[in-house]
């Protein structure tokens, strides 16, 4: 009755059953392995979220532009280095005297992915259709009121009141198809599109993969060298894109941790593109909360951050400092203002005159919870209070939770930190939504200057550039006098890809997405 | 046995309506606004308010329950806020991926937790048995996340074997759908290199949940088979002459299934809670990684389906191990007579 001690006989049939079914699947990887073929001049992208909807009327965010931006083109863009609109699908544009009608002439020759050409009646649909549809960033058009067909290549874009920054809006509105528009229902757009672009979409796997192609009759033209296809590859894993990424399975992956970026730096294989980007980061005041009420104390709380070490520690050097509430690379920035920094003594001295001389109250601090370089800051800002007697409470909350406690005013934070998008390089943007008295906007904290909302009620329909920046510049001087915000950094757009992708330039106003048409794998 | 079938089955509609109940409560506890989410930053305020009475957010609590339970029954789960999309149909289609990874962890920690568990209960070697409880608890001891990653470097960045990432390989097609599995579909339409595809791809993932989790069955085994080795009737077979083979695996093994039996109803809760991260860390786009988005973003919707979806499971998986129970020990009855 003897066995072996080690059992053997009982080990034998699962060996068996398992030898057979590790070599099927050994002789099937070999021919996987080897029988794929290489996509040489093709680019693929780990991106860590999925891309909920394709409808260019919809999205408002960066997995739904990536994708938009290959597919859809836009009437005008931005010219990454100078900041100024150029033409695109619209060549050559005027403008009334108030500022209240756009004509456009538009570009001949150019075809929808579906063989719709594109004309005056195709700006029409896809504007009525994202204005109706009233989601996205549809209430940048807000103020269309009628688009009138003049002739097949020309439109007038007639406004309800003078918009001086009208043009901006037309850098993010996508032309699609009138045919599809026409044909088919709203569901399509969600997986399917009908766009200009260079690229075309050929497969869209839901929450994996979505993969476009040369769109071969593209009005720039194929000359020179260029990707044939490109195709992104959902991985949520910031650590997985990494491993990825190092192996040369993808060729650029999106979001990389800041933490792996100086050993990415070293990788000859792998570029670190970093570029400074309008990425502001502010931390607002409730300025209705004693004793933020006290401008003194806004002041002297401002000049306590370390502001060099939190861009080098938050952001491991990647970010450049804010020099007040607008963006360095918008028109119309006040080049006065200089980039605060931490001064300890002056904020002493601020505290005793506002009457706390030794501190002495608490504050909380509310961040995003997932972004842990907001929580790096808070924690810098809450080591700096401490030396002036102040108690920072830090705590992060999930995007929904913090909207919903800054919406009420009993609930609102002391301070809380976050980012603003910039859509458009459109200074009023900036500041109408945080400043104007009585603003709605989620990102506005119960501040009030008469002075300010006069200037920018003046900006809102001031047609001459000229005035319309001076404007700006004296509302950017009141808003760093009176301290509503702290404006903490810039963060840089870091694009981390394999060293052979060659022609990527970040694309100011879309942030984080990469210029297809450009680039090309060496 | 029916008269006990038939209250079971009768009592599972009501746990369920429990379920939905405390998870309806508790997602409305947390403040969060669904609708600011739903409408998106830039909306007017206006734009949030017609959101929110879209949503039917105005209603009472109560009414809002209520609505909710009529539209669930009529199969209308609701839409997620954050991607507008409906919820029922996006966890149609993720319950397959998931449903596999766990089929084949399941049979793999079986496969490797049952032999070694008898290896552990006969052996009469105790320094064989510790070694091997050590590096079984190992694979316990680890955060199965932590785990994921540690086998992608390994296998994937060092070694090259496995891939990282997704479920079956970008240049290749899935296979037809049939059962929802790409392994049984594509073995089904004979598609070899779906097959090749996709088993390399959920090697990762059930490796991670195997390791993780082996050892849990090996315990039970071991513990099972020690106990039937003792038993009057293996000392009747030993006496008979019949091999140890014989013993262990035809007669001992019976009784060791009962307390394997008791341990897959645990495991799969586990399982199910370790796949939302299991996912997250190799894409693999099952219900678990559509739990974790949703958790994030406090998509409330998507989180009620889930929760339903995984209490169902739950709930049925130990219903069934109960009623096996009868099958492997006809001592065990329905009412509890010994």
């Amino acid at each position: 009755m003897g066995t072996s001690k080690w059992g053997a006989p009982l080990f034998a049939p699962a060996g068996r059953r398992l030898g057979l079914l590790t070599q099927v699947a050994l002789a099937l990887m070999a021919v996987v392995l080897l029988g794929g073929p290489a996509l040489a001049r093709g680019l693929t992208i780990a991106v860590n979220s999925p891309t909920t909807t394709f409808d260019p009327s919809i999205g408002n965010s960066v997995p739904h532009q990536r994708l938009l931006t290959a597919a859809y083109e836009t009437l005008l863009a931005i010219d990454p280095d100078t900041s100024e609109v150029i033409p695109w699908l619209a060549t050559e544009w005027s403008v009334n005297d108030d500022k209240s009608e756009y004509t456009l002439r538009l570009r001949e020759g150019v075809l929808f992915h579906d063989g719709t050409p594109f004309d005056a009646e195709a700006v029409k649909a896809s504007l009525e259709r994202t204005l109706s549809i009233g989601q996205g960033e549809s209430y940048l058009i807000s103020s269309l009121r009628e688009v009138q067909v003049v002739s097949p290549y020309e439109v007038r874009l007639v406004l309800d009141s003078p918009q001086p920054e009208f043009l901006y809006a037309l850098t993010r509105m996508f032309m699609i198809s009138p045919t599809a528009i026409r044909e088919r229902p709203a569901e399509w757009f969600a997986t399917n599109e009908a766009g200009t672009g260079p690229y075309r979409l050929v497969e869209w796997v839901q929450d994996q993969r979505y993969v476009f192609e040369q769109f071969p009759e593209y009005w720039r033209g194929w000359e020179g060298p260029h990707l044939d296809s490109v195709t992104f590859r959902v991985v949520v894993e910031p650590a997985t894109q990494r491993l990825l990424l190092e192996s040369g399975e993808v060729d650029v992956a999106e979001n990389i941790v800041l933490d792996d970026l100086p050993a990415l730096e070293l990788n000859p294989a792998i570029t670190v593109a970093r570029s400074s980007a309008p990425r502001p980061f502010y931390i607002s005041f409730n300025v209705n909360r004693p004793p933020l009420d006290d401008v003194r104390v806004r002041k002297a709380i401002a000049l306590a951050l370390d502001y060099d070490a939190a861009i080098e520690i938050a952001l491991a050097g990647y970010g450049s400092p804010m020099r007040g509430p607008v963006p360095v690379q918008f028109p119309g920035f006040n080049e006065d203002i200089e980039p605060q920094q931490q001064d300890l003594e002056e904020a002493r001295r601020l505290l005793a005159e506002a009457g706390y001389p030794e501190g002495g109250f608490s504050l909380t601090f509310l961040y995003l919870e997932h972004w842990l370089f907001e929580r790096t800051v808070g924690l810098l800002l809450q080591d700096a209070l401490a030396g002036l007697g102040i108690e920072l409470v830090v705590e992060g909350q999930p995007w929904a939770t913090m909207t919903a406690r800054m919406d009420d005013p009993e609930q609102s934070p002391d301070l809380v930190m976050f980012a603003q998008s910039t859509a458009t390089p459109s200074a009023l943007s900036i500041l109408e939504p945080m400043y104007r008295t009585g603003s709605e906007h989620w990102s506005h904290f119960w501040y009030s200057n008469p002075d300010v909302d006069r200037l920018l009620a003046e900006a809102a329909t001031e047609v001459d550039d000229v005035r319309r920046h001076g404007l700006y510049a004296q509302i950017q001087a009141l808003i760093v006098e009176d301290q509503p915000q702290m404006f903490v950094f810039s963060q840089d757009e870091v694009m981390t890809l394999r060293s052979n992708v060659r022609g990527y330039k970040p694309q100011f106003t879309w942030s984080k997405i990469l210029n297809y048409y450009d680039i090309y794998v060496e | 046995m029916l008269a006990s079938l038939a209250r079971r089955f009768a009592v599972l509609p009501l746990m369920v309506l429990g379920m939905t109940l405390i998870t309806f409560v508790i997602t409305h506890l947390i403040p969060a606004d669904p609708a600011r989410v739903a409408a998106g930053l830039n909306a007017s305020a206006e734009q949030v308010a017609r959101m929110r009475e879209q949503m039917g957010l105005n209603k009472p609590l109560m009414a809002q329950y209520m609505g909710y339970l009529g539209d669930l029954l009529r199969g209308d789960w609701g839409s997620s806020a954050v991607s507008q999309r409906p919820v029922l149909p996006d966890i149609a289609a993720a319950l397959p991926a998931t449903l596999e990874l766990l089929l084949v962890a399941t049979v793999g920690f079986l496969a490797l937790g049952i032999p070694i568990g008898i290896w552990i209960g006969s052996s009469r070697s105790r320094l064989v048995s510790a070694l091997l409880s050590f590096t079984s608890y190992l694979g316990m001891a680890f955060p199965v996340f932590w785990l994921g990653l540690m086998l992608q470097i390994l296998f994937y960045q060092q070694l090259h074997w496995l891939p990282a990432v997704g479920r079956i390989g970008t240049q290749v097609q899935p296979p037809t759908t049939i059962t929802g599995s790409y392994i049984l579909d594509s073995l089904i339409t004979g598609n070899w290199q779906a097959l090749g595809s996709s088993i390399q791809h959920i090697a990762m993932p059930a490796i991670c949940l195997i390791l993780a989790r082996f050892a849990v069955t090996a315990r039970f085994v071991a513990g099972g088979v020690q106990e039937a080795l003792g038993s009057d009737y293996v000392r009747t077979g030993k006496a008979k002459g019949l091999s140890r083979f014989s013993i262990l695996y035809k007669h001992a093994l019976r009784n060791v299934l009962i307390p394997v039996n008791t341990m897959l109803g645990l495991q799969f809760g586990w399982l199910l809670g370790g796949s939302i991260l299991i996912e997250a860390v190799f894409s693999w786009p099952g219900i678990g990684w559509y739990a974790w988005r949703s958790i994030v973003s406090l998509d409330f919707l998507p989180i009620m389906g889930v929760t339903l979806v995984f209490s169902v499971a739950f709930i049925l998986i130990n219903l069934v191990t109960d009623l096996l129970y009868q099958v492997l020990d006809p001592r065990i009855s329905a009412g509890g007579n010994a």
